[in-house]
């Protein structure tokens, strides 16, 4: 939903680098929706991918649940009747509480958007939104929220562990030379957002290596190969280098 | 006569010329009349000191004529004076013979004044019947003097010239007086109209009434008065627009979950999963529409905030740029569409006064639009360019192009070139249209010199 591109382009950032797996289900969610109907579709759409979540209608509701209960994530509606989304959202954050907040709107004038993601919100979702979106997001969120000190980067199906050093596309281990290597992982720890030719080629000089442009091409070719299976393409944006990023669902 | 200033000046200095005008003709003649009294008094005055040297003797005149009958008209004109004494009869005792005499009989210690020639020059002449002093006698002789009229045109011409630079002064000192009180009270009037000159067009702010004089308040509170039912009526639609889109959006939320949820569903088949994915493309296009009117609508709202603080961001065009060819290379890449940058050195830190957002907004509707309206593999291309005071924005693409018929009319709202294309709204150049006016730009479409394909120039105006 392009709405807002400016958030957008942040939001489809995070996104791509989103692991599209099922490893984060039996999540406990907290769903703050005042309208009972969307709020109820959403929740049969969560259970059946395994989240466990239970439903706030209002801000104070939401309010009391908060003070006894742990959630791994909260998915917020902002106009809420008694307490609003955003009262809600700061009272939170006063209390210290770090649980990851997806702002879920049909209210995003830019200024509300800024706003609410300077007041703690993690990330921002338009209405109406994708079920896939959503839940992308929600991984993504989850996933930042366990492992800050556990750098995995990821684009879409492909991830790169930088303790191990491995790439998995799928779940399974790519096989790559280490020029290979060095290149895709230049382009996954930025993934994205566009890497200079120059840069690559910089990278494989420390590898003893004089890189032509030429050559480099040819690893970009091999790479793409490899990375059919993956949801990850890496796009040459003319002028600017390569890119990699999510493979788009439909023109 | 547009200027208040110079109609209220011409009405006022006008009059005042005509009457002065007016003033001077009839000074004119009353100077002819003053110096033709004072040359009668000297005259007069001299036919009588004349007259008085008169001695009879025995029915014999004798006369000596005193210098001082004559010093009378000594003046720096030279004017020649004549003088003639005659009997009764008119039988000559001393003076002029030439000089002419009386047109009407004279009765004693009368005089007559008249004016005549004399040797080619005219000459004023008074005859003076001076009564001669033997008892009994109603005998008189006539006294005539004459002077030429050098001293009398030259004392009316000083006398008029006197008065005319009287005049001139008096409409002097009204000009000055006029344009002073011009000035300092149509102060008012000229302040309150660089105020509105000066206001940003569209501004909603109201006007201080405070030392307006009497005249202009009800003006002044006319226009507040229109400028605040005319916020109240935008806040009104503004508000309208924001709810219309909560639900709207809260609506169409709904029904892209329950879509979701059927098409997860194992007791749907697929012919009718095929049939909810339609459903659900559709619904997307509409949630689309209704944010691209939601943008269009709040174009207007960051239209005052720029005008309030229209330095308030600036824009780094390249990144931006970048960014937004990032955000779409996925689109690109699906459709076969090479996107590219072009960039040099001059180019690197160009950057205009604008919201982020709006930049954005433009650069990624043109950028989309151009990817979209490739029918076949082919590049877009962004380029960036200085001019001495614009920025220009260059996106230019392979595709079918627009004819030039055409290119005023895709800027309307829900314009579609080719019907055909269901994901196009015809709302993407509208809004760039809209942010290009905002930011005080302008937009253009062109062939690209390779012939085929569109080129869209939108300049923005330069900081400075």
């Amino acid at each position: 939903m392009p709405t807002v591109n400016f958030v957008v382009a942040e939001i489809k950032r995070r996104l791509a680098v989103c692991l599209l797996s099922k490893d984060d289900v039996d999540m406990k969610l907290l769903l703050v929706e005042d309208n009972r109907e969307l709020s109820s579709w959403l929740t049969r759409l969560l259970d059946q991918s395994g989240y466990a979540v239970e439903q706030a209608f209002t801000g104070d509701q939401a309010d009391t649940l908060l003070r006894t209960q742990c959630y791994d994530a909260i998915l917020l509606d902002l106009t809420l009747p008694v307490l609003s989304g955003q009262t809600l959202l700061r009272r939170l954050r006063a209390q210290d509480n770090s649980v990851p907040v997806l702002i879920i709107s049909a209210q995003d004038s830019l200024q509300d958007i800024v706003e609410h993601l300077n007041l703690g919100a993690d990330d921002y979702l338009a209405k109406p939104f994708d079920i896939q979106e959503l839940e992308a997001r929600l991984r993504c969120l989850l996933r930042r929220a366990s492992g800050k000190a556990n750098p995995i980067f990821t684009c879409c199906e492909l991830s790169f562990d930088s303790n191990s050093k491995i790439f998995r596309s799928r779940g399974r281990e790519l096989s790559l030379t280490p020029r290979e290597h060095a290149v895709l992982e230049a382009l996954i720890r930025r993934s994205g957002k566009t890497v200079s030719k120059k840069e690559l080629a910089d990278n494989l000089v420390t590898l003893n290596d004089m890189v032509t442009p030429k050559a480099l091409e040819v690893y970009i070719v091999r790479l793409r190969k490899k990375l059919e299976d993956s949801g990850a393409q890496i796009i040459t944006l003319r002028g600017l280098g390569y890119m990699l990023s999510y493979v788009a669902e439909q023109a | 006569m547009r200027s208040l200033k110079a109609r209220l000046a011409l009405w006022v200095f006008l009059p005042t010329a005509l009457i002065s005008a007016a003033d001077l003709v009839v000074t004119y003649r009353n100077t002819e009349r003053v110096a033709t009294l004072v040359q009668q008094q000297l005259l007069k005055g001299s036919a009588r000191i004349i007259s008085e040297q008169l001695n009879e003797t025995d029915g014999a005149y004798e006369i000596n004529i005193p210098p001082a009958a004559f010093e009378l008209f000594a003046d720096e004109h030279e004017d020649l004076v004549y003088y003639a004494v005659r009997t009764r009869s008119g039988q000559l005792i001393a003076g002029n013979e030439d000089l002419a005499r009386a047109p009407q009989a004279l009765r004693a210690e009368q005089e007559q004044y008249f004016v005549t020639t004399m040797r080619g020059e005219a000459v004023r002449v008074i005859a003076y019947a001076h009564a001669l002093p033997s008892p009994g006698n109603d005998d008189y002789i006539v006294t005539e003097v004459a002077q030429t009229l050098r001293g009398h045109q030259a004392f009316k011409r000083d006398l008029f010239w006197l008065t005319m630079r009287e005049h001139l002064m008096l409409l002097a000192l009204v000009l000055i007086a006029l344009v002073i009180a011009l000035r300092w009270t149509l102060q008012p009037l000229i302040r309150l109209g660089d105020t509105l000159a000066r206001r940003q067009p569209g501004t909603l702010e109201t006007l201080d009434v405070g030392d307006m004089p009497n005249e202009l308040a009800p003006l002044v509170n006319a226009m507040n008065d229109y400028v605040a039912r005319l916020d109240h009526t935008l806040t009104s639609y503004e508000r309208f627009i924001a709810n219309t889109a909560h639900h709207l959006r809260t609506s169409f939320a709904i029904l892209v979950s329950q879509l979701n949820f059927g098409m997860r569903s194992p007791a749907v088949d697929p012919e009718q999963k095929k049939l909810l994915a339609a459903i659900l493309k559709t619904t997307q296009q509409g949630s689309k529409v209704i944010n691209q009117l939601l943008m269009l609508a709040s174009v207007e709202q960051v239209r005052q905030q720029v005008q309030q603080r229209p330095t308030a961001s600036t824009v780094l065009l390249a990144e931006l740029a970048t960014s937004v060819i990032e955000e779409l290379a996925p689109l690109a890449q699906k459709k076969s569409v090479e996107l590219g940058l072009e960039l040099d050195e001059a180019v690197e830190n160009l950057s205009v006064h604008a919201p982020p957002s709006m930049v954005r907004e433009l650069l990624f509707n043109l950028i989309d639009n151009a990817i979209k309206h490739l029918d076949k593999p082919g590049s877009v291309s962004i380029s960036l360019l200085r001019e001495p005071a614009h920025a220009v924005l260059r996106v230019s693409d392979t595709g079918p192009g627009i004819a030039p018929e055409h290119r005023d009319k895709v800027f309307e709202r829900f314009f579609r070139l080719d019907a055909a294309m269901p994901d196009s709204s015809g709302l993407g150049l509208a809004i760039v249209k809209e942010i290009c006016s905002l930011l005080g730009g302008s937009v253009s479409l062109d062939t690209p010199p390779s012939g085929t394909g569109l080129q869209v120039d939108v300049r923005l105006p330069l900081p400075g």
